[in-house]
């Protein structure tokens, strides 16, 4: 699914952010990516979804190397990827529904199916009764769980989740992690990348550890 | 979905000024063209003679007037369908809108014949055969008359043209500029597209909606303007001379024809098409520069 091999990436005239990273996902597995803030998480999530390159070594995604792919492939292979953002990145001038229905849009999917799924996934997340509310009237929680409607209403393969319970309490973060639980179960890959330890001791799932841009994997 | 609504503001009004200067000219281009060809028809296949000191005896016949004799001779000739001879009072007329009254009393006028031919006619040949007899005849067959006005409206056509495409440039390059201006200020908005999947060619659709949106109903109100003062104008010029040719223009006439007001109503969705085209060009171009 995912195999990173000596992968190392800085910037120019910079010392490295990530360095000597060697790790695999397998399929159908959920993985914590753990680390202070800083450590390089956001960094290596962007290279799973293809939003940096990394300076040396090898990333394979679907089992294709990641350098040297064309446009489109780049695209196909993003309308794979579930990602959840830390800052949400909502759309503020369009409704809930039409934000989650955006990868389905992208998708070509026809106007039935988008109207018959968006409802159904925003009652999953408990957001049914503000279909026609705008992300700004949420709360941080509420544009949390939008989110990851966003990220999954087009049955990724992968679903990669950059800091989900940042902005949320305890309680909302279990709640998340459920969900995420019942993606999972369903047959999505997810990555979890956090920085509260308590959570990635709550859950039992193997944890990618980030020290200083190098990994130390924990089973 | 994408926001831009100084830019979307300001290409709304630059649209329909250009779209209202466009219809404009398109009228005046296809007007001019569409009279001048009445002028040239109405003047075809005409000449006109003129004879000086009409009433005098001709030099070789005593009992016969100059204009007896050329019309002796003119109806001599096949292919002359019909000879009409103006008296004095309608060849005043004719020149009354040239001339004034006191200076018109003072002229020597000669007589006019207007001759309608059915087939050609070699008129330098015919003209020295009638002077021959009646010395001072001229005859008009309009050929330079006619050459001028078909270069003048060639011009004049011409220079509606240039025009027109200077309103296309003005226009594509305020469609080019909002783009620019859109996609900039929509960075985070198209990155999250790109992110999710979208391609350049989703990014390109939705773009394209948002300009559609701008551009069809400015393109459509300077089009209504466009002919409202058209209309308003044609009454104006009714009301002043009301038996100038332009009467016909909205009864059903020759003036402009319904191949005309097709383009002329058409060139709203020309120039929609025109702009969809610019915007996907503009978006794949500055998508890929990026």
């Amino acid at each position: 699914m995912v195999r990173f091999q000596d992968v190392e990436v800085c910037y120019i005239d910079q010392k490295p952010i990530l360095s000597n990273i060697n790790f695999e996902i397998k399929p159908n597995s959920f993985h914590f990516l753990a680390g202070k803030s800083g450590a390089g998480k956001s960094s290596l999530l962007k290279m799973m979804y293809l939003a940096l390159a990394p300076t040396k070594g090898r990333v394979d995604l679907f089992g294709r190397d990641i350098k040297g792919l064309k446009r489109f492939e780049v695209s196909n292979m993003r309308k794979r990827i579930g990602i959840v953002f830390q800052d949400f990145r909502l759309i503020e001038n369009i409704s809930i529904r039409e934000n989650v229905a955006l990868p389905l849009r992208i998708f070509g999917a026809q106007e039935k199916v988008i109207r018959r799924h968006v409802p159904e996934l925003l009652d999953w997340v408990g957001l049914g009764d503000h279909l026609e509310t705008f992300p700004a009237a949420l709360s941080g929680g509420e544009q949390q769980r939008v989110a990851i409607a966003r990220a999954v209403i087009a049955r990724p393969s992968l679903l990669l989740a950059d800091e989900p319970t940042g902005n949320v309490d305890d309680k909302l973060a279990e709640r998340l992690m459920y969900l995420f639980e019942e993606l999972h179960r369903a047959g999505t890959n997810v990555v979890v990348a956090t920085h509260n330890e308590n959570l990635i001791n709550d859950f039992n799932y193997p944890v990618l550890h980030i020290v200083d841009g190098s990994l130390i994997s924990k089973l | 979905m994408l926001r831009n609504r100084g830019a979307s503001i300001f290409l709304a009004w630059i649209i329909v000024c250009m779209i209202f200067l466009a219809v404009i000219t398109l009228v005046t281009v296809l007007l001019t063209n569409s009279l001048s060809k009445q002028w040239i028809h109405v003047v075809d296949n005409v000449i006109t003679v003129q004879v000086p000191e009409a009433d005098l005896k001709s030099q070789i016949n005593d009992n016969i007037t100059r204009l007896g004799s050329t019309l002796k001779i003119l109806r001599g000739i096949p292919g002359i369908s019909k000879i009409k001879i103006f008296d004095k009072q309608e060849t005043l007329k004719l020149l009354s809108g040239w001339l004034s009254e006191s200076a018109l009393k003072d002229l020597n006028l000669p007589r006019l014949l207007e001759i309608k031919l059915h087939k050609a006619v070699n008129v330098p040949r015919l003209e020295k055969q009638i002077k021959a007899v009646v010395p001072g005849v001229s005859l008009d067959d309009h050929s330079r008359w006619k050459t001028n006005l078909a270069l003048l409206i060639t011009m004049m056509g011409d220079v509606g043209w240039v025009f027109l495409g200077l309103i296309l440039i003005v226009c594509l390059t305020s469609i080019i500029f909002t783009v620019v201006m859109t996609i900039s200020s929509n960075k985070e908005i198209i990155s999250l597209i790109h992110l999710i999947g979208g391609g350049s060619e989703f990014v390109g659709r939705i773009c394209q909606v948002y300009i559609l949106k701008v551009t069809a109903p400015a393109a459509l109100l300077g089009t209504c303007i466009a002919i409202l003062t058209i209309f308003v104008f044609h009454q104006h010029l009714h009301n002043l001379f009301p038996s100038l040719v332009t009467e016909k223009l909205f009864n059903g006439g020759t003036t402009l024809i319904l191949w005309d007001w097709c383009l002329i109503a058409s060139t709203p969705l020309i120039f929609t098409i025109f702009s969809l085209v610019t915007v996907r060009a503009s978006v794949l171009i500055l998508i890929r520069k990026n």
